[in-house]
């Protein structure tokens, strides 16, 4: 007992060269390769998802655009903090793969994302990402608590406005929110 | 799929290396907030945003810290007291037996539960109602 709760992830383990070999196939300058390198690590889920997270942090442009576009088809919440830093990626292919794998996370990305938008230090870039992430989940049941956020990203003060806006969204979801939806160690959730 | 090598020393290793070396992922230093969802959580968040360089993680219960350690390499780490005391005490203790390069608050209640913590091997133990410039102090001695 005491070793599962010791953070040893057997599955992480158990597949750890397989996914070493395929996130090496990222690197691939053969497009089929990399397409298929990354289905099988969205298969194996949550042991390949602590080297894609790395992966968003390559020097390389493809590596990075791999890793956000499978860590997007996951769709594991421990991956939304690594998301939103790439939010501010140099390229702009990478920040919409980003925003739309918060999307994709829903509700259980957003912890991430609004505790992000409460630093001083706010890119236009984090701010840009943010609205493409809230504008689409704020057409949902999320209108409520989401659309105070919209409106101070959209403001002319956003640095001023956005932080604390922020800060009741967060609370507001958090009272209203089911326990499987936090973020947290839940089973990863992957899409066919 | 043949051209795919198993390379222990490949470009996962030395991604995951760099970031347990330095707790930093694209310049900044990540800080896991473990408590269940309330407003000390949210509030401390609030806090630690507005110093430069952290990015804050939070997560609800011990197992998910877990997972978020292995991910981001946290170079601190705030952990509730309300959460279950023999879950804090292994953590702290795993930690230390695994040398992870990361430092530990823990929030107490009272007095008691800060000697308690003390004596877990927390690095800092805070009050709660702790003033906003104690957790700044706090978090400029622990950090690089």
């Amino acid at each position: 007992m005491a070793e599962e709760r010791s953070g040893s992830d057997p599955a992480r383990e158990d597949q750890g060269p397989a996914v070493r070999a395929l996130i090496a196939a990222l690197h691939s300058s053969d497009g089929m390769e990399r397409t298929e390198a990354r289905r099988l690590l969205v298969r194996i889920g949550r042991p390949a998802v602590y080297a894609l997270i790395a992966g968003l942090s390559s020097p390389s442009k493809r590596m990075r655009w791999e890793a956000a576009k499978a860590l997007a088809e996951i769709g594991d919440p421990i991956a939304a903090p690594a998301l939103v830093i790439a939010l501010e990626d140099n390229e702009a292919d990478i920040r919409w793969l980003a925003a739309e794998g918060l999307i994709a996370l829903g509700r259980s990305g957003l912890a991430a994302l609004l505790g992000a938008l409460m630093g001083s230090d706010t890119s236009v870039w984090r701010r840009e990402g943010a609205h493409h992430v809230l504008h689409d989940l704020a057409r949902g049941e999320l209108h409520d608590q989401l659309a105070p956020v919209l409106a101070a990203l959209e403001s002319v003060h956003p640095d001023s406005q956005v932080p604390q806006a922020a800060l009741v969204a967060l609370s507001s979801l958090q009272e209203s929110a089911p326990s499987q939806a936090r973020l947290g160690p839940s089973a990863p959730v992957t899409r066919k | 799929m043949s051209a795919i090598r198993v390379d222990a020393d490949g470009p996962v290793n030395q991604m995951e290396s760099i970031a347990a070396e330095n707790g930093i992922v694209r310049g900044g230093i990540w800080v896991l907030i473990v408590a269940e969802p309330c407003s000390l959580r949210n509030s401390l968040q609030a806090l630690l945003a507005t110093m430069p360089r952290l990015r804050v993680i939070q997560v609800d219960s011990i197992q998910a810290a877990w997972v978020a350690i292995e991910c981001y390499h946290p170079a601190l780490l705030f952990v509730d007291l309300d959460l279950p005391g023999d879950e804090v005490q292994h953590l702290l203790r795993q930690l230390s037996a695994r040398a992870y390069a990361v430092r530990s608050i823990l929030l107490a209640n009272d007095v008691q539960q800060q000697k308690w913590a003390e004596a877990a091997g927390a690095d800092m133990v805070l009050l709660k109602g702790f003033p906003a410039s104690r957790l700044t102090a706090t978090v400029g001695r622990l950090l690089p």
